[in-house]
């Protein structure tokens, strides 16, 4: 895709434009993005603040009601209840797949089934999540079965 | 719903198991015309079992040793509640034979229904795979 920017004369507002010949699924989280920006949060980890891009966020986990988002590498605290992360990145890749877990569906790479009934997704960074029995018919959906 | 459409797949599964299970066991004791009310005490046994099993279950277990814990106990309360079931029936006798004779077919009723919902989860992980992989494939 290319991208132009473009400066606006003096007294013009900013704006965004998007020529595109069909607006499909990736065009539209695009404008959802832009519409709400909403691709960005705030992570603490130690001492620092960093702004974290929402698509390099593998998971968040709830543990002792803090709530943590998974990067490749490193591990964030995030000032959000997991239920509020649910809801705001509801139209996003993020699923409920557990009691403790929100994924970003885009970074699993497989799911299997477990002997005790629930799924295990292995992630892109070769993590593992578990995914409760109850959500997987969310995560069907999600994936449009 | 969905949680009883849940329970309604393990019914079925449960009690067909039950209906394998007794079939060989009657052929094994060479009857040969099967009783009707056994027809009944079957689809009583499902939904006894069934009702254990959806307790139990869907139990969250934090380790590893719980999953193996949950899973015993789950055979513990099944064969607590079938071997009484099975004398009430006259399916066995109040013998260690008989309780023995139980617990194995509890065992393969077990591998049987538990097999089959595996089998089904396997294929539903392999629609999700080929999603993923078409969704996401190349990110």
């Amino acid at each position: 895709m290319k991208i132009t920017i473009e400066t606006p004369k003096p007294g013009e507002e900013d704006e965004i434009i998007l020529r595109c010949a069909s607006v499909d699924e990736k065009m539209l989280k695009l404008i959802q993005a832009l519409k709400t920006e909403k691709d960005t949060l705030t992570g603490y980890v130690e001492d620092k603040i960093q702004k974290l891009t929402l698509k390099d966020i593998y998971y968040f986990e709830s543990v002792d009601n803090k709530v943590y988002a998974y990067t490749a590498k490193q591990v964030y605290e995030v000032h959000k209840k997991l239920y509020e992360i649910e809801e705001e990145y509801a139209d996003t890749d993020f699923l409920r797949i557990s009691k403790a877990v929100v994924v970003n569906v885009s970074k699993i790479t497989y799911v299997r089934p477990m002997l005790n009934g629930r799924f295990e997704g292995k992630l892109k960074n070769n993590e593992t999540v578990i995914i409760s029995r109850q959500y997987v018919p969310a995560l069907k959906a999600q994936l449009d079965i | 719903m969905k949680k009883i459409g849940e329970y309604i797949k393990w019914y079925f599964y449960i009690t067909t198991s039950i209906l394998m299970v007794t079939a060989v066991v009657f052929s094994l004791s060479g009857t040969e015309t099967l009783p009707a009310p056994t027809l009944w005490q079957v689809m009583l046994s499902g939904l006894a079992t069934t009702l254990v099993t959806v307790t139990i279950v869907y139990i969250d277990c934090k380790s590893a040793m719980g999953e193996v814990l949950k899973y015993f106990i789950h055979y513990i309360a099944l064969s607590g509640v079938m071997v009484p079931l099975g004398i009430w029936f006259g399916w066995l006798r109040f013998s260690v034979p008989g309780i023995v004779m139980m617990l194995v077919a509890v065992a393969a009723v077990y591998l049987l229904a538990f097999g089959a919902y595996y089998i089904i989860d396997l294929k539903a992980a392999k629609k999700m795979n080929q999603r993923l992989k078409e969704k996401y494939g190349e990110e």
